[in-house]
């Protein structure tokens, strides 16, 4: 094999690597994901937590207002997501505000339980 | 005087086709009763969601290959690419790019087919893209009806008809629709532009300018005047004529892609079989011939034959009380339209072999009376 056609093998090796290398990435990037809130009594390490009254979750622009007892599903495109939780009273009050950093990878589905999330103590990922 | 006449009647008949268009439009734009800020938005729309597949056509009719009828193949593979990336799960810019990623190495491959099949068909290359096109439709429609789902993993279950292979009729583009029209739109004057569809165009307009300038641009345009004189000059012309429709194959694709994120649904077994046809009606209206076509006669094109797109199924109903009617008449205005330039084409190029025969028995004359 002469140089010539050896450089343009490898040159043509490293563009394919790079082009598959990009198409990895964007599929990180790009890849949708539905967000399932959960806002029910959920049990964790055998203690009971109840739901919230009512909360409004805003993430990219959108929101979800989820009510007691009830759930909603948000789309999401890509990794990194700031999530705002807010939690009303029975009187329609504004509680407290929570955020959330999420990151996520290459779940297709993912259940988010509010209670949890906003008690902040552990994980509020569950499976179902 | 009479050389006046003469090249006002030439100038015509060269523009006859557009002339036509835009006389039928503006009768038909007042009987359509639509108003101008919507038929400026819908011409904005559609040269953002049509010119890139329209501009497809351009590097075949420089290498003297006629309309590619054939870049069907292309929007078949952009659709594979486009149903795999919604499978996938993947939305937005980077679907878009995934899905052409997908589609450049099957482009490739039909358009490389493509080229070798017009290669043994010189001089009836429209008529074999054509068939052609009828021929991998069927090959694709094997691969999307029977291989997806069973020997395709397809994992998203709704996109598969209820006998667990096989892909929908039609399918939603979810996290896709509109993903580059509404990257940056801009509202003037209560016409929404798709900025970054338009800009796309125009980067490729440019580009194919270049090209125009490149070697294999010289190369193509020498094949194109006369493959002969192209082959005695040391240029590969089966090789060039193969690029061409490989590039042009590409270039469909990515076309057909941009269509359908504007659209946001697919119809899988549908959406790719008038796309040949009105890309090259829309060119052939702009003016371009089989021989010879410019970016101008594309955006020309795109517009007068979209303006009577629109304005045709109201302008029929008004008029007759049928907007079937208006319907069945873009279609036979889309058919009809490339019959007539074909034929203007056969007329044209008998006239000038006759001129040419008259001009050698001429000069054969005046030899024998020297």
């Amino acid at each position: 094999m002469s140089i010539q056609s050896r450089r343009r093998l490898l040159i043509r090796t490293s563009v394919l690597v790079l082009v598959l290398a990009a198409a990895v990435g964007l599929a990180f990037i790009g890849k949708r994901h539905m967000l399932v809130f959960d806002n029910q009594k959920i049990t964790r390490n055998e203690r009971v937590i109840p739901p919230l009254k009512a909360a409004r979750v805003t993430i990219d622009g959108h929101v979800l207002e989820v009510e007691e007892d009830d759930r909603g599903a948000l789309e999401v495109i890509g990794m990194n997501h700031d999530l705002l939780v807010e939690v009303f009273n029975e009187e329609g009050q504004l509680e407290r505000q929570v955020t959330f950093p999420l990151r996520l990878k290459l779940e297709k589905m993912l259940f988010i339980s509010l209670p949890i999330l906003v008690e902040g103590k552990e994980s509020p990922y569950f499976q179902r | 005087m009479s050389k006046k006449n003469i090249s006002f009647s030439s100038l015509i008949i060269s523009n006859i086709v557009p002339l036509i268009f835009l006389l039928f439009s503006i009768a038909a734009i007042p009987l359509s009763g639509l108003t101008p800020t919507y038929l400026v938005q819908e011409m904005v729309t559609r040269l953002g969601r049509n010119t890139f597949l329209v501009l497809s056509l351009l590097v075949p009719v420089m290498a003297g290959m006629g309309l590619n009828f054939g870049m069907v193949l292309g929007a078949m593979a952009g659709q594979i690419g486009l149903i795999l990336v919604v499978d996938w799960g993947i939305g937005g810019i980077p679907g878009l790019l995934i899905a052409a990623l997908v589609a450049t190495p099957l482009s490739i491959l039909l358009g490389y087919f493509c080229g070798f099949i017009m290669n043994k068909a010189k001089g009836r290359e429209m008529v074999t893209s054509y068939i052609l096109g009828f021929f991998i439709n069927g090959v694709y429609q094997f691969v999307v009806l029977y291989c997806m789902g069973s020997i395709i993993p397809v994992s998203d279950p709704e996109l598969l008809l209820s006998r667990g292979y096989g892909i929908r009729n039609t399918m939603a583009l979810p996290g896709l629709r509109q993903a580059l029209d509404g990257l940056v739109s801009v509202e003037a004057s209560g016409i929404t532009i798709p900025v970054i569809s338009l800009l796309v165009t125009l980067v490729f307009c440019l580009l194919l300018t270049w090209f125009n300038k490149t070697k294999l641009g010289q190369d193509m345009r020498a094949v194109g005047k006369d493959m002969a004189v192209a082959d005695g000059a040391g240029i590969p012309v089966e090789r060039t004529r193969i690029l061409a429709i490989i590039i042009s194959t590409i270039l469909a694709s990515y076309g057909q892609i941009i269509f359908l994120q504007n659209i946001g649904t697919i119809n899988t077994y549908s959406s790719h079989e008038q796309t040949g046809i009105f890309a090259i009606a829309a060119l052939l209206v702009g003016g371009a011939t089989v021989a010879r076509a410019t970016i101008g006669n594309v955006f020309m094109g795109v517009i007068l034959f979209h303006l009577m797109f629109v304005v045709s199924p109201l302008a029929g109903k008004n008029f007759i009380g049928d907007a079937q009617l208006g319907e069945h008449f873009r279609v036979f205005v889309s058919y009809g339209i490339i019959a007539v330039t074909l034929l203007l084409h056969a007329w044209k190029r008998r006239r000038n072999l006759l001129a040419k025969q008259e001009g050698k028995s001429e000069e054969n004359r005046e030899d024998d009376v020297s």
